[in-house]
């Protein structure tokens, strides 16, 4: 069957299409936004194994397993996350592949939804793998079938770099065939290949270095590197999104669009080099080409002019070049206030963050929605750095701090992230007598990314569903003696159990339970009301955090203001009321919908 | 594809989660397709799926590289929501047009402040009453087919291409109220752009 077909697909379906194609069998990630749709994509193609892995380095050793038994593999992540799957990646590049092996990364220019801006190109030449960079969907998908075949021609794992404008922008997408059906061709033992003892980590590295050089040479006829002649006063080198913006911004300029971002080819480089007056390296982040560039002796006119931090946009191109300099990332009109990104109204961390903040302790936070508690009026943590931080960090200022800080210290962590990478610090937390409090947010699912399963709640990317693992148990097994799970909706017990925790002497874990709002539908049979005569205006219910409460003047007093399209009637704010003032109030017959206020952008 | 001749035009809508704001994007885009149009459309996910503002650009016609463009270079800003048109104000083109529903939802960090709405002053913003209409129809989760209907008198999409795109993925039982808010926002559009508003891209 011959079909041409167009489609209108995200960068990250392309992928997905590019992999299902090209007869991917087995399929990995962790979620992570920009890159989370890759993976939920691939699950809907019949035929791959597809799986949500605990963490990066978990998904990348297992996609790197199914590629030694000889199936094709791919593994995707956002950019944080291959700083977790780091080490595999380092040394896969050593054993080589047998089944094709693609690694697809999603930076997140602008950090829209990340911790960091990193520069994920610098793995490309860091770890000595070839990495390709797609400019829209369709290039997303051609470059993962072309990296399949580089893979395993070169023997090599091979990058592609996708940034979150090319993961959600949708084009135009011719798709090929599916694949003809493939049998892995099962595990071949190679001692010197994939036994990497320093004998033949040495055998393997001095066969890198000449694979590298191979790719190099490679390069220079590939066809996703190519030139477009127009204007010869200027060429622009450029790579990624950035060459839409550059083809926007100046459409009379010559371009070497590099498909492949390392390593370069360095022969085309320079006779594109040659032919025009001046070069300029266009590039989103950092000068990650331009070095390399400039490394080949060639002069690079537009060296300091490209912004550095921040998305680019076309105009922003525009104006960086005209002024030689550098224009400062811009949003929206900064006079106009944004909207930061709200806690829902009744979720379980109003509660436990409203008893955090009467407590008033030093909070080690973590990554997830629950982060929102660094924000008013909890401002409830001091510190989030990345996946599985907290419980370490937390430990380390009580090492350096000892008394200083006992019965003071509380670090909060969601259940996939510890699942993901806060099992080795809770683990170090007993093994090194630690005291610090560990909260478990434990809502059974990866909400922040949209629901995925995870081994918390058993559910797996096909969806297996099962009992998931038991949280009380596994810590227990740890050797932590002290678990005591909370329902958050009481307020009164939470902030009790929080400072029997805090005064406990050795490690202490608390879990918070209750599923997230947005996994089931539920119907509202109360909401909270005031009654204005007995409001004194103390301001407490405010303290709750609740997006359903807004603000109104009772008699030149604050008073709430309870939006009844959004409050789903959890009495937080009815508890959190010294006065009685507000109270429930059954909803009958007509049930408010929870769907109103809860609409996740993707389609679900 | 179309003829080389329509140069590309750029919308961006705003407004905020559950407005419906993406599913306007897809209209749009399945009636440029339908015309035979290029397009690209750019989306953001993430973290502004909570009570945030939601936005994404759609454009077509060609040459078409860049899925988004930056300050000041938006042709249309189509907003679902009174702050989130002023806040986006500064991509839209001097000779832009901006179509805004009458709608304002207080951002947090004002909700204890001032009353009164900024300036919506700017000549190039045009206001529609769409929750209004939306909420006649009692079905004020529709109010996106409203400001699309608005919308497609400044798009280059013919009567059919709309119909294609809005019979594409419809719930049967909301269809004919969208149907309707669509044709109501298409007439109130008509008759401003009758009174002679400003110069519109075309
Ligand atoms: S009961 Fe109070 S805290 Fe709970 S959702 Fe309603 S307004 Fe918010
Ligand atoms: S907590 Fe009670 S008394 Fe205090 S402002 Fe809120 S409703 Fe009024």
């Amino acid at each position: 069957m011959k079909s041409a077909q167009t489609w209108l697909m995200s960068g990250n379906q392309a992928i997905a299409r590019g992999a299902y194609e090209a007869g991917v069998t087995v399929a990995t990630s962790y979620p992570g936004t920009p890159c989370t749709e890759i993976l939920e994509s691939i699950a809907r193609h019949p035929g791959i194994e597809a799986l949500w892995s605990t963490n990066e380095k978990v998904a990348y050793e297992v996609a790197l397993g199914a590629s030694f038994a000889g199936a094709r593999a791919m593994v995707s992540m956002k950019h944080v996350g291959l700083n977790v799957a780091a080490d595999p990646l380092f040394s896969s590049v050593y054993t080589g592949v047998n089944g094709g092996l693609v690694v697809v990364v999603g930076d997140d220019p602008s950090a829209a939804s990340s911790q960091n801006e990193q520069d994920s190109r610098h793995y490309a030449r860091a770890a000595k793998l070839p990495m390709l960079e797609p400019s829209d969907s369709q290039e997303a998908r051609d470059l993962v079938l072309a990296a399949f075949e580089l893979s395993e021609r070169f023997d090599t794992p091979v990058l592609v770099r996708l940034t979150t404008r090319i993961c959600h922008s949708k084009t135009l997408v011719r798709v090929g065939d599916p694949p003809e059906p493939r049998t892995p061709t099962g595990f071949i033992r190679d001692f010197d290949k994939y036994v990497l003892l320093p004998r033949q980590a040495i055998l393997r590295h001095r066969a890198l270095e000449a694979r590298v050089e191979a790719l190099a040479q490679y390069a220079e006829a590939a066809d996703w590197n190519r030139v477009e002649w127009r204007d010869l006063r200027v060429g622009v080198i450029t790579s990624g999104l950035a060459y839409q913006y550059v083809r926007e911004a100046f459409p009379h300029l010559s371009v070497l669009k590099l498909g492949q971002s390392w390593p370069l080819p360095a022969q085309k480089i320079r006779e594109f080099a040659a032919q025009v007056d001046e070069v300029w390296v266009i590039e989103e982040l950092d000068p990650f080409l331009e070095e390399q560039i400039k490394a080949l002796g060639i002069p690079v006119a537009s060296e300091g002019w490209i912004p550095r931090v921040g998305e680019l946009t076309p105009e922003r191109i525009l104006h960086s070049v005209e002024q030689r300099a550098p224009q400062p990332m811009q949003l929206g009109d900064p006079s106009i206030p944004g909207r930061a990104p709200r806690i829902c109204a009744g979720c379980q961390y109003l509660g436990v963050y409203t008893a955090i903040s009467r407590i008033g302790v030093r909070v080690a936070g973590d990554i997830g929605c629950y982060t929102l508690g660094s924000l008013e009026p909890w401002n409830a943590i001091d510190s989030v750095v990345c996946m599985g931080a907290g419980i370490g960090t937390a430990l380390g200022m009580e090492k350096a701090l000892g008394d200083r800080v006992r019965g003071k210290l509380l670090a909060v962590i969601g259940d996939s992230t510890l699942l993901h990478s806060g099992l080795g610090p809770l683990l170090d937390l007993v093994h090194n007598r630690g005291q610090t409090t560990v909260l478990v947010m434990d809502n059974s699912t990866t909400a922040m990314t949209g629901l995925q399963g995870n081994p918390a709640n058993g559910q797996t990317a096909l969806g297996q569903s099962g009992p998931g693992v038991n949280l009380e148990k596994l810590i227990a097994a740890l050797g932590i003696e002290w678990v005591r799970v909370i329902n958050p909706y009481d307020l009164a017990e939470s902030e009790e159990v929080l400072r029997e925790a805090l005064d406990h002497p050795g490690p202490a874990v608390v879990i918070s339970r209750a599923p997230c709002l947005l996994l089931k539908r539920r119907e509202t049979v109360q909401q909270a009301h005031l009654t204005e005569e007995a409001c004194t205006g103390c301001g407490e219910c405010f303290q709750v955090g609740c997006v359903a409460i807004e603000r109104q003047e009772l008699a030149g007093r604050p008073a709430p203001l309870i939006n009844h399209d959004l409050c789903v009637g959890c009495t937080l704010c009815v508890q959190a009321c010294p006065e009685g003032a507000l109270q429930p109030r059954r909803l009958v017959p007509d049930l408010v919908e929870l769907e109103t206020c809860l609409t996740p952008a993707q389609p679900r | 594809m179309s003829d080389a001749g329509t140069a590309p035009l750029t919308i961006l809508l705003a407004g905020l989660g559950g407005q419906g704001v993406v599913t306007a994007g897809d209209l749009l885009i399945a009636a440029a397709l339908h015309e035979g149009y290029e397009v690209k459309k750019s989306e953001i996910h993430g973290l502004s799926r909570r009570f945030g503002s939601v936005s994404c650009q759609v454009r077509l016609g060609s040459p078409l590289h860049s899925p988004l463009r930056g300050h000041g270079g938006i042709d249309i800003l189509l907003a679902l929501e009174g702050y989130e048109a002023l806040k986006q104000l500064p991509y839209l083109k001097p000779e832009g047009v901006g179509l805004v529903n009458e709608f304002w939802l207080r951002p947090a960090a004002i909700q204890t402040g001032t009353e009164t709405p900024p300036s919506r002053e700017d000549p190039r913003l045009q206001w529609f009453p769409g929750t209004t209409q939306a909420q006649e129809l009692e079905a004020p989760r529709s109010l996106n087919y409203y400001m699309v209907g608005v919308v497609s008198e400044w798009l280059p999409l013919s009567e059919t291409s709309w119909e294609q795109s809005l019979a594409e993925g419809q719930r049967a039982k909301a269809a004919p109220t969208n149907r309707q808010l669509f044709e109501r926002g298409r007439a109130a559009a008509r008759a401003l752009r009758r009174r002679g508003p400003r110069g519109v891209p075309r």
